[in-house]
């Protein structure tokens, strides 16, 4: 219900925003987090409920008054953790880890554009449900996430001659993790990472947020493999490159002796891998520097080891 | 960003050891990403369909640089 309440009030300041002087800021947050375990029968389960909510007023510069806001949750069951960030103005800025953060208070230059207000919210739900069975398997699972990110903004025209337009930037990012381990609930809980930022705060915080979202995908792929299995994808690749740049010498050593690349030699390589099956792209033919060739077959490892083996035997083995 | 690199691997794996390729060729390991897709939409300037269903379920890694 307060999650209703706070998006009501939200909703009701953005509509009498037309009538009022904007030179305030309105930045609200709402957060509620519930566990609960049972012993008989065996369940656990957990709530999440989130609102976000943002009002201020565009600036001709197209800046908007940063804020920050970011919840995270971890744990286990009967352990829960909550850490929570709520800032505004430089202190927003400073918080989103921006090595330009200003020590003072962050300028919005221009006056406040009358009836030109930014809106911004997110509304969250989660939930999650496990039963166990007497072993201490999980014989039940549920999980359930709704979510909204919705936010008015105005374009701000920066030059009136050329038609230039500045969106403001903002940013809202959730990342949940669940974890249902056997045995019992020992291992069980949700674990979410949740952010909201707006003017520079969002833009400071863009490039992190997309370094923690590639940290997931690289653990996903992880959890995927067998540690056997990874070990032996390190080796494939240590071998593929240490082939790679045995296959890519004796390739700049038969096109491009003495370092300047000989375009008909190269044009004979490539005329000998193709014979072989190679259908090499003719972004390879294109080349006409050694520097150039060079950097295709750095990043392109099959590419070096055909040209290679299209090599007289003779020429394969010099450095 | 100058280059790009693509890899479409059959399983987690392949795309391993993709991975660890890019790594070892410099790229920086925050900007590699893999992804198991359902359907791999080409570049449609490239491809004329600019879509296809020979890479389904398949492991797509990036690397950026």
């Amino acid at each position: 219900m307060k999650r209703i309440s706070a998006m009501a009030a939200l909703a009701a300041a953005s509509v009498l925003s037309g009538c009022a002087k904007p030179d305030s800021v309105l930045f609200v947050t709402n957060a509620s987090f519930g566990v609960n375990v049972e012993g008989k029968p065996a369940s656990a389960s957990v709530g999440y409920d989130r609102t976000e909510g943002y009002l201020a007023p565009s600036f001709p510069s197209g800046a908007a008054p940063p804020v920050i806001a970011s919840i995270e949750t971890g744990g286990g069951l009967l352990n829960p953790k909550v850490r929570q960030l709520y800032a505004t103005g430089a202190a927003a800025v400073k918080a989103s880890g921006s090595h330009k953060a200003p020590d003072g208070p962050t300028t919005l230059e221009g006056a406040p554009a009358a009836k030109r207000m930014i809106f911004f919210g997110t509304t969250t739900s989660l939930g999650m449900k496990v039963a166990v069975d007497a072993s201490g398997t999980p014989d039940a699972f549920t999980f359930g996430y709704k979510r909204k990110e919705y936010s008015y903004i105005p374009l701000t025209k920066k030059d009136a001659k050329t038609e230039t337009y500045v969106y403001p930037s903002v940013l809202a990012s959730i990342d949940t993790v669940t974890l249902a381990a056997a045995p019992a609930t020992k291992g069980s809980g949700l674990t979410s990472r949740q952010f909201f930022a707006t003017g520079p705060a969002a833009e400071a915080l863009a490039a992190d947020t997309s370094a923690i979202f590639r940290e997931i995908t690289e653990s996903a792929l992880s959890a995927a493999l067998t540690p056997e299995q990874k070990q032996k994808a390190i080796k494939t690749a240590t071998e593929t490159v240490e082939a790679q740049r045995n296959n890519t010498t004796a390739i700049m050593n038969a096109v491009a002796p003495g370092g300047a690349l000989d375009t008909e030699k190269l044009k004979a390589l490539l005329d000998a891998a193709n014979a072989k099956g190679a259908d090499l792209s003719s972004t390879y033919a294109a080349q006409t520097t050694a520097e150039g060739l060079r950097g295709l077959l750095h990043e392109d490892p099959h590419a070096a080891m055909l040209l290679a083996g299209a090599l007289p035997s003779s020429q394969t083995n010099q450095d | 960003m100058s280059a790009q690199v693509v890899y479409v691997c059959d399983d987690p794996v392949k795309a391993e050891t993709a991975r660890q390729v890019l790594i070892r060729q410099g790229f920086p390991e925050n900007d590699i990403s893999a992804d198991e897709i359902d359907i791999f939409v080409y570049d449609a300037r490239s491809y004329s369909s600019g879509r296809t269903d020979a890479a389904n379920s398949k492991w797509i890694v990036i690397g950026r640089k």
